[in-house]
């Protein structure tokens, strides 16, 4: 186990490294800098204000600068948002697309889970409406939902706010947006999941022995369907942390969505490249802790 | 275990949200009046602030000199309390030639901290905005008009024999981000060569340069290493006479000066705050200012919420306690929250939606034409787009009209000038005219050879991505097609890559756009004159910028608009701009809010604002 933590570890810092790497690079090739507004100053501002934050040096000075900076995780000054740092950026908008990831990581498990679950089991009907409701689902984008919800919640029956943060009902309409596709991917996995497994032998073989049906669906089909649920639970958690985008920006979350589109647009270069760092270290944090539940939860799977 | 690990997972994560949750819920009182601020607010600096955000906010926390008055956009006594117009309509801070302005600093002005603000703190803030170090964007507004502040800012204006400061590095531990200067040595320049300064010191000549990579060994003589040669900052037109009065010098009379001074920019910053926080003084525990208001919290993509400076000399007559504004960035977003009450004025609206609004929201709908001009810019410096008759033609069959009714529909004006209307004295001379059969009659005075090379060349008009630029693009480009049978491509970029190409003169026809930071013509021409850094035509008339000269040092405002308008008329006669409309700017706001007024300058002083709330 130690030595797999080591080598995970490992793997992980070159992978970060390697996606800094490239993406300094993408990001300086890109024509435009960080300093360019529309039409109101003049170029030998643009080159002081380009002098102070150093990046009137060479590349290659630039690179190793910012590395080792990064390297003691200080992510610098953030180039647009000049009140700020990398790294206060992130403490202040991570809560709030946290926040908002996990609860509607939560909603879909709940609702997408035994849905897939059921369909499975049940097939016919039921599996071809809930299929059709999944296709649906994953297809409409987020945007189209919200202005639904918010049509719907906000104006026809008043009863929540159309936007904006800092009550548990304002949280309410942007949780159910991110959660649809979500739920609806989940409901299909599970169901795969359920199909293959409700026709295994061992199943077969606790339905010939009698036992209720509810102990072979929770105790012997359960653990086993939701293996392809599980394994796609990593990419999901950095997913939805950062396909937020749409969503708070609809209903003016304060998370890091926002910020992270406007860093690559403005050229933030700081801010962009804190937040792609962060993005990669979550989804490898996400990718080892279900490797872990995933050893933890199939006993088939051999030692990590 | 195999079968706990799942729900034990899942109890995990709703732990970690109830968590969440409760730190990110919190439970504020409403605030009196609140809004939407569209994007983030990049910065609280004064100085440094570029983004209509950070002014809408920072004309409530800081005051200048002077104050513009929302509905006629004249200037008002700020901190100085001199600027008032007397019997004779003449303002009491400009002496009678009109060179020098004294201006009293009231003997209540306070910072939110209590202490007084006096002189010198407006000296050393707009030393701090010229001073090159500091980068601020806006330096022009000294520059333009007060005595050598445009060659302090500026040290390649530097000649032999000027009174020069050398600002020696920075003493060690000390951070360029810690708004300290290095020390500072009085002289007098010798001479400049290759970025090495000769400047005599007490008698004794030495040699400073501010780039360490230069070979300094080569020299015969030591060269020192310094942080910046600047102009002796004695020589610029800015003077403390005491704490409460203050000497401005003037290159030229201009009464427009005392609008410029109302500039965002132009506010005074505590000297001790920024010297002792460095750059976290615009931290909501540090930042100190000169206004109405004070920041009280701010959550970055959320809110900024502003509450009464109890020091502030006016106190008794501002309109609200607290004042909330939003971070919201989709116009959309906006109108849902103004529509669900929960916000009390809101900057912009969906285009689409300003014929819906004006019906039914007419009450609550401000709109007023901006002081600004979206047009095309040629690129004259090779042919074809060098030929005054295509460039006649191809501006003279585009139908204005058109664009604003179909693809704009927010109730802009066609543009018939490049300088917007609205300046009180000045009418732009010639109407733009439109007529296709004009249009063809220009077409056909083309030089032949140009006019081949036009007929096989593949020329684009260059945009940057954006919906509303796209179809307006489209539209002129049938317009051309349709008038003159003429095809130009169109091709879109990215904000930045779009910029950098119009700035390298790589482009054939490129879109642009001018907001005017004062309401005087002279905001609009400056842009074309031969060597001004906004020329992206690369046009060069030297009728025009002799015309501009004189305007600069005539006396006679009415003599001086007549100049302006001259040049104007060449400008739309050689036609190295296409102007095509001139923006509206639409705010709903709720009917019962008192001291809103939509202006040209698109200003909202948060000062007189009242909520009935």
């Amino acid at each position: 186990m130690i030595a797999f933590v080591l080598k995970r570890l490992l793997t992980a810092l070159l992978t970060l490294w390697a996606v800094f790497t490239l993406s300094f690079f993408l990001m300086r090739s890109v024509p435009g800098g960080p300093f360019d507004r529309d039409q109101q100053v003049s170029d030998e501002i643009q080159e002081r204000i380009a002098a102070r934050y150093g990046l009137d040096r060479p590349l290659a000075e630039q690179y190793f600068g910012e590395l080792s900076r990064v390297a003691t995780f200080d992510l610098g000054p953030s180039y647009r948002l000049t009140d700020y740092s990398v790294n206060q950026v992130i403490v202040e908008g991570l809560p709030a697309s946290v926040t908002l990831g996990l609860l509607s990581l939560l909603l879909a498990i709940a609702l997408g889970v035994p849905v897939g679950m059921w369909a499975g089991i049940r097939r016919g009907r039921v599996d071809r409406w809930v299929c059709r409701f999944a296709v649906l689902g994953i297809a409409t984008p987020s945007f189209v939902i919200a202005s639904l919800l918010i049509l719907v919640f906000s104006f026809w029956l008043p009863i929540l706010p159309p936007a904006g943060w800092g009550s548990p009902m304002q949280l309410v309409l942007p949780v159910i947006c991110l959660a649809i596709p979500l739920a609806a991917y989940l409901a299909r996995l599970a169901r795969a999941g359920m199909l293959e497994t409700w026709n295994a032998e061992y199943i077969r073989t606790a339905q010939a022995k009698g036992l209720p049906p509810s102990v072979i669906v929770w105790k012997h089909a359960f653990p086993a369907a939701m293996l392809p649920v599980v394994s796609f639970l990593g990419p999901a958690v950095a997913g939805i942390l950062t396909g937020s985008l749409v969503v708070e920006r609809l209903f003016a979350i304060p998370g890091l969505g926002t910020s992270f589109v406007n860093a690559a647009l403005d050229r933030d270069y700081t801010l962009a490249m804190g937040l792609v760092l962060l993005y990669t270290a979550i989804l490898l944090v996400a990718n080892a802790l279900v490797d872990i539940a995933q050893k933890l939860h199939d006993p088939r799977l051999e030692a990590l | 275990m195999a079968r706990h690990s799942f729900g034990i997972l899942i109890a995990f994560l709703a732990l970690l949200c109830a968590a969440l949750v409760a730190v990110a819920v919190s439970t504020r009182p409403k605030a009196d009046f609140t809004f939407c601020n569209s994007a983030d607010v990049e910065s609280l600096d004064p100085a440094k602030a570029a983004d209509s955000s950070a002014h809408r906010v920072l004309n409530g926390i800081f005051e200048g000199l002077s104050v513009l008055h929302p509905a006629t956009l004249v200037p008002q006594p700020g901190v100085a309390d001199n600027v008032i117009r007397d019997a004779n309509g003449d303002w009491q801070c400009l002496t009678d030639d009109g060179l020098q302005c004294v201006f009293h600093i009231r003997e209540d002005a306070r910072w939110s901290d209590g202490t007084p603000v006096t002189a010198h703190d407006f000296v050393y803030s707009f030393r701090r905005v010229l001073d090159p170090q500091t980068a601020a964007p806006y330096p022009h507004l000294l520059g333009d008009y007060v005595v050598n502040a445009e060659k302090y800012n500026s040290p390649r204006l530097l000649e032999s024999g000027d009174a020069v400061e050398v600002e020696l590095l920075l003493a060690d531990g000390v951070e360029d981000t810690d708004n300290l200067r290095g020390e500072l040595l009085g002289g007098t320049l010798f001479d400049v060569a290759e970025g090495i300064f000769a400047v005599e010191i007490a008698g004794q000549l030495r040699h400073f340069t501010t780039a360490p990579q230069t070979s300094a060994d080569q020299q015969e003589t030591p060269v020192e290493i310094c942080r910046q040669v600047l102009l002796d900052f004695s020589e610029v037109g800015i003077r403390a006479v005491d704490d409460h009065n203050l000497e401005i010098f003037l290159i030229r009379p201009n009464p427009a000066f005392l609008q410029v001074l109302a500039h965002v920019t132009l506010s005074p910053v505590k000297q001790t705050y920024l010297e002792t926080f460095g750059n976290e003084w615009t931290s909501v525990d540090h930042l100190v200012g000169n206004g109405a208001y004070v920041v009280s919290e701010r959550r970055l993509r959320d809110r900024m919420r502003l509450q009464k400076n109890p020091h502030y000399w006016d106190r008794d007559d501002v309109g609200c306690d607290v004042i909330d504004a939003l971070t919201v960035e989709s116009p959309s977003t906006m109108l849902n929250l103004y529509e669900a009450g929960q916000v009390d004025w809101i900057p912009s609206v969906p285009t689409a939606l300003v014929g819906d609004l004006e019906r039914l929201r007419s009450e609550a709908l401000r709109s007023a034409p901006a002081f600004s001009t979206y047009f095309y810019v040629f690129n004259v410096r090779e042919p074809p787009f060098n030929d005054v008759h295509l460039r006649r033609a191809l501006c003279q069959s585009v139908n204005r009209r058109e664009i604003v009714e179909t693809v704009l529909r927010g109730g802009q004006m066609p543009a018939s000038s490049f300088v917007p209307h609205g300046i009180a004295g000045y009418t732009s001379p010639v109407a733009v005219t439109e007529d296709n059969a004009s249009a063809r009659a220009e077409l056909a005075l083309v030089a032949a050879d140009k006019l081949a090379q036009f007929n096989s060349g593949n020329w684009a008009l260059l945009y940057n991505t954006g919906d509303t630029h796209r179809a307006i693009a489209e539209l002129v480009q049938s317009q051309w097609n349709e008038g003159l049978g003429v095809n130009i491509g169109l091709e879109n970029r990215e904000f930045g890559a779009f910029r950098s190409s119009v700035a390298r003169g790589e482009f054939d026809i490129a879109r642009s756009g001018w907001t005017g930071d004062v309401s005087d013509p002279i905001a609009f021409l400056h842009m074309f004159a031969s060597d001004s850094p906004f020329n992206d035509a690369g046009w060069s008339n030297a009728e025009y910028d002799q015309l501009l000269a004189a305007a600069g040092t005539e006396h006679d405002a009415a003599r001086r608009l007549e100049m302006l308008a001259q040049a104007e008329q060449i400008l739309l006669r050689e036609c190295p701009v296409l102007p095509l409309y001139h923006r509206v700017s639409h705010h709903l706001v709720r009917p019962e809010v008192e001291g809103f007024f939509a202006n040209a300058s698109d200003i909202h002083p948060l000062r007189w604002i009242r909520s009935p709330h």
